[in-house]
């Protein structure tokens, strides 16, 4: 109930100020499909919204080669929920069913680049639950690390480290 | 500009992130994971000691070996030692100034020891965000006391949270000058009256307050200027008095308070939230006791001017209002009729219908058949109610656009109401009816009738 409370303290604010339309913004994907937006979606995302402040607004049209046309219409999915203040608990449980593992890396460096804070928390919370619990090995594949540690020096930090391992879970077959 | 042309490769997750974008994912993490991260490279070896958070749990880091009588597992001496340790050892190692802490300590009479590492990180270590809850084995509560917390220890804190404690008078040393405290959240706490009262008096710049299944106190009173959320969730009082011109969003649920001293001086809330769930293992109420809880329809009646005892109808500003009520029963939706006559700013309006009681409470002494529960009678038809106000909703439709109505059992009254916002709220976009399998026909009904709003769309689910 207390994140419905704050959603709706959320939505509040973005009642009050009264959007005034204006021209679409254009973002293009690094695959070269457009998406159209309003100018309040831009807003949420600092990297393309500075870019069209240093324009002074003159530039609608905003190339985004690091995000595929795969992974734009969840972020801007996100954040109209966001803008309509309606991101609920049940809102993120939904949108993050239909992510695989990769999927969620993809939008979290997504959300990075084009600095949308509220959407970079809440995948890193993702991403935290992904690996919580889960063994180290899993967690180098989840992330693609390469244990550049020698047997002699990793076997000694899982000694200090042994009451870190209590609720460690088997790995799973499937893992993404 | 130069930020938008670089190239990555998206199957090297990791390594093109720098460590402050890792320290937001593990910040995430509870502390045994977090430490564990070192294993995966040198890289990480050190990361974790740059983290912003950390959550000392005790269940997660310890894992007691000992039970109890009843299967339960109990910490010893030594357990309670091996988390006090790793505590101290993991905060001494930590480089820098951490943003939030969390404590979960053992219930033991060495497990308050841990909470001495409160003074290190407020002071050492500048965290604004401190949680301290102490394991609940029984239900019953550990006393704290001024002894591990010296005088003005809180005053740095912009949020706190207690979980599982009983606070004595003395403790109200360890909350003096803590104005700056913007959030505070009581769980599970015993208190008396001069304890939580003198503690809201102290916090005076709260900007939010959640009062969750707390005991020990009768009356409480809330007058802190700035307060803009207030929650209050499963309490058993005498009396609450809330005066706070700019209260925002108000939120309630499953309290037992008389009607009449639930008193509330609040003009400028936008935000009305009542729950109402007597059945929630949460609320640990005893049987007799929950059909005292307070239902929505108490509240509306009693903080709205609708008996002129009370001056004040907190409706009035309402952008949003979110209510466990029964449209089916009369005098629930008497009480809901009048407040919305009062809403003319309403945007939102979301209605559970409880779901019906000779399912839920077969073993209560309640018999009446629930369909014809009329505790008021009407001069017309019951049918006719929603028809007979049509007209004073005038300016109710000018701003409402979305409503959603879960629990939806298709019964006449329901349908109804539903009927009358689809036919009259011409600015409508969303109606949203969430209702069981069984009456998805009745529901669809809804779909064909004629809409005065030309963008309503209706979402069945």
């Amino acid at each position: 109930m207390a994140e419905e409370v704050s959603s709706q303290m959320n939505s509040l604010s973005i009642s009050e100020t009264n959007p005034s339309s204006s021209a679409t913004i254009s973002l293009v994907s690094g695959d070269d499909i457009v998406f159209k937006v309003e100018p309040t979606i831009a807003k949420e995302m600092e990297t393309v919204q500075s870019f069209i402040d240093e324009t002074d607004g003159k530039i609608t049209t905003i190339p985004l080669p690091n995000i595929s046309s795969h992974d734009l219409p969840y972020v801007i999915e996100y954040c109209e929920k966001s803008i309509a203040g309606k991101i609920t608990k049940e809102f993120e449980a939904e949108f993050v069913k239909k992510l695989n593992n990769e999927e969620v890396k993809e939008l979290f460096l997504a959300a990075n680049y084009l600095n949308i804070k509220k959407l970079l928390d809440f995948l890193s919370q993702v991403i935290a639950d992904r690996i919580a619990n889960k063994s180290v090995e899993y967690v180098r594949r989840y992330f693609g690390i390469e244990n550049d540690f020698t047997p002699e020096e990793e076997a000694k930090l899982r000694e200090e480290l042994a009451w870190t391992f209590t609720g460690v879970d088997p790995d799973d077959e499937d893992e993404n | 500009m130069s930020k938008l042309i670089f190239n990555h490769e998206m199957q090297d997750f990791i390594s093109d992130l720098p460590d402050l974008i890792l320290h937001v994912i593990i910040s995430h993490l509870s502390i045994e994971e977090v430490f564990r991260t070192s294993i995966l490279s040198k890289r990480w070896i050190h990361l974790w000691k740059s983290v912003s958070h950390f959550d000392f749990d005790c269940t997660r880091m310890v894992n007691p070996k000992k039970t109890d009588s009843s299967g339960k597992k109990r910490a010893t001496k030594t357990d309670v030692m091996i988390y006090n340790n790793t505590v101290n050892h993991i905060l001494h190692q930590h480089k820098g100034n951490l943003i939030s802490g969390c404590f979960k300590h053992f219930r033991h009479q060495n497990g308050f020891e841990v909470l001495t590492s409160v003074e290190f990180l407020i002071e050492r270590k500048r965290i604004s965000s401190l949680s301290l809850e102490c394991e609940n084995l029984n239900r019953r509560l550990n006393i704290i006391t001024k002894d591990y917390f010296k005088a003005r220890i809180f005053s740095n804190l912009s949020s706190l949270e207690l979980t599982n404690y009983k606070l004595e008078d003395s403790i109200l040393s360890a909350f003096e000058s803590c104005e700056r405290l913007k959030v505070l959240k009581l769980k599970n706490m015993f208190m008396v009256d001069t304890t939580i009262n003198g503690i809201l008096q102290n916090c005076y710049g709260l900007e939010k307050f959640s009062l969750v299944k707390s005991k020990g106190f009768n009356s409480i009173k809330i007058e802190n200027k700035s307060l803009k959320i207030l929650e209050l969730f499963w309490l058993n009082v005498g009396k609450i008095h809330v005066r706070v011109e700019d209260l925002q969003v108000l939120a309630i649920d499953s309290i037992i308070c008389p009607p009449k001293d639930l008193r509330i001086y609040s003009e400028n809330i936008r935000s009305f939230c009542s729950a109402y769930n007597p059945f929630d293992q949460r609320t640990q109420l005893r049987y007799n006791e929950r059909n005292n809880i307070l239902k929505t329809q108490d509240i509306l009646e009693n903080c709205s001017d609708l008996f002129k005892s009370q001056p004040i109808n907190i409706f009035r500003k309402l952008l949003t209002l979110s209510i466990d009520l029964d449209l089916n029963n009369i005098r629930e939706v008497l009480a809901l009729s009048y407040v919305l006559m009062s809403c003319s700013l309403l945007n939102t309006l979301k209605i559970t219908i409880p779901a019906n009681k000779a399912n839920k409470a077969s073993t209560s002494n309640i018999t009446t058949d629930d369909d014809d529960d009329d505790d008021c009678a009407l001069p017309y038809v019951k049918s006719m109610f929603w028809e007979t106000r049509e007209m004073y909703y005038f300016e109710l439709f000018e701003n409402l656009k979305f409503v959603t109505l879960k629990g939806f059992t298709g019964k006449e009254q329901e349908v109804i109401f539903a009927k009358l916002l689809i036919a009259r709220a011409y600015m409508m976009e969303k109606m949203h009816v969430i209702c069981d399998s069984t009456i998805v026909d009745e529901a669809k009904d809804l779909l064909s009738l004629p809409r005065s709003s030309s963008r309503l769309s209706i979402i069945l689910e």
